[in-house]
């Protein structure tokens, strides 16, 4: 694989990982309320969205590892690039994830009903 | 006769942090193949120039060239030329020694794995140990490994020797360094920015000076050596009435003085002499002495 893409899906796998279970988990632990959609689930869902996003960059200011990529004879748009392709697949993912987790939930029948 | 395209160009260069001039009009010219030394205190810009030849920084004013090039358009040409040891060394913490190596070696066309092996082995670094696991001084290690296996045309070394103890960083400077401006020293140029002076009296061949983003004064080592001296003078009596007015600086203890000349030393000693001294010795003064001596003598305005 693409050394700068493994690095980049190895630097998000801690989000990524985090965002999904923030997906899935709160989904089937509180199932979302018919008169009352925006529930806990969607909101840790976007809260792991946000997070993810955020970790791109923000975990590589955090292990202050910019500079040794920027060091390195790449065009700047390809770093951004990879950064970018990779977050959106696993926004992707996470945005799937979250959409079966609702729908399982439906089909199993978990969805809470006040009647 | 052929003139070379400077390695390193820095016309006016200007760096400001908000109202901070971190770089102020700084001028400076690295010709191919020479060590060169960047001086200056903590604060003192060298840093923030650096990060403006490897455009990590964007200049606020004046030209930098590397290569003849601009390193802002020609990023990857410049680049794919250098390799960079910054002052603060960092990895991806998952990475081992031989994984962070083979991340690097990815990215560079040419890359001396016999070098790899025997500077793993003379740093003694475990190519399976996690780099989060690494001292800060075997972080730096790494980084210098990194750094020369792709024998560039230009290595930027930004206080390297910083976190490694007397040992490795004597086996560094000389071995490692040494041996890789030695090994093509027509092409291979070197320019280091440290305060540890002392540790690479040997090599370095031109130097700057900088204090507060400005250039002190730029100089061939050997013409320094030359021109500062320092003088030791033993006197039977403590001396009075002795006129030292043109000496950079003179600190008397007892009959005993001691004389910075600026390249007045003949003059200097023709007077001490003339007071018959019991002992008189004139040595040039090392990198280090010329660095901490440049306060005084920008005050002096040379």
């Amino acid at each position: 694989m693409n050394p700068l893409l493994a690095k980049e899906i190895r630097l998000l796998m801690p989000a990524y990982g985090m965002a999904l279970l923030l997906a899935i988990v709160p989904v089937l632990l509180w199932p979302m309320n018919r008169d009352n959609p925006v529930a806990i689930a969607l909101f840790s869902f976007l809260f792991g969205t946000v997070m993810l996003a955020l970790s791109s960059f923000g975990r590589e200011f955090g292990l202050q590892t910019f500079p040794l990529i920027l060091a390195q004879p790449l065009e700047r748009t390809r770093i951004w690039r990879t950064k970018v392709a990779v977050l959106a697949a696993a926004m992707t993912t996470v945005f799937a994830a979250w959409c079966f987790s609702c729908a399982a939930c439906v089909y199993l029948g978990l969805e809470r009903s006040d009647n | 006769m052929e003139t070379k395209t400077p390695v390193i160009e820095l016309k006016n260069l200007t760096r400001r942090y908000g109202k901070v001039e971190a770089v102020n009009g700084l001028s400076l010219t690295v010709r191919p193949g020479r060590c060169y030394g960047f001086f200056g205190r903590n604060g003192a810009g060298k840093t923030t120039t650096i990060k403006c030849l490897l455009n990590l920084l964007q200049p606020g004013a004046g030209t930098v060239r590397v290569f003849g090039l601009d390193p802002q358009r020609q990023e990857v040409q410049v680049k794919s030329r250098l390799t960079y040891v910054p002052d603060t060394v960092a990895f991806y913490p998952w990475m081992t020694v031989n994984q962070t190596l083979e991340f690097l070696a990815s990215f560079r066309p040419h890359w001396n794995r016999d070098m790899e092996s025997d500077l793993l082995k003379r740093f003694q670094l475990d190519p399976a140990q996690k780099a989060s696991h690494l001292s800060k001084g075997q972080k730096t290690q790494l980084a210098l490994i990194g750094a020369v296996c792709p024998e560039p045309e230009l290595l930027v070394l930004d206080e390297p020797t910083s976190g490694l103890d007397p040992i490795v960083r004597r086996e560094f400077i000389q071995t490692v360094i040494g041996a890789y401006h030695a090994s093509d020293p027509e092409n291979r140029t070197v320019f280091v920015s440290t305060h540890l002076i002392a540790e690479f009296e040997g090599l370095i061949d031109e130097f700057t000076i900088i204090e507060q983003g400005r250039e002190l004064f730029t100089m061939q080592a050997d013409d320094a050596r030359a021109r500062f001296q320092k003088i030791r003078v033993c006197f039977s009596q403590p001396p009075s009435g002795l006129d030292l007015s043109s000496a950079l600086s003179v600190r008397q203890s007892g009959r005993e003085l001691e004389i910075l000349a600026n390249g007045n030393s003949e003059q200097l000693l023709e007077k001490l002499r003339a007071r018959q001294p019991e002992e008189l010795r004139c040595d040039s003064m090392s990198l280090e002495e010329i660095f901490v001596a440049a306060g005084t003598l920008a005050r002096a305005k040379i």
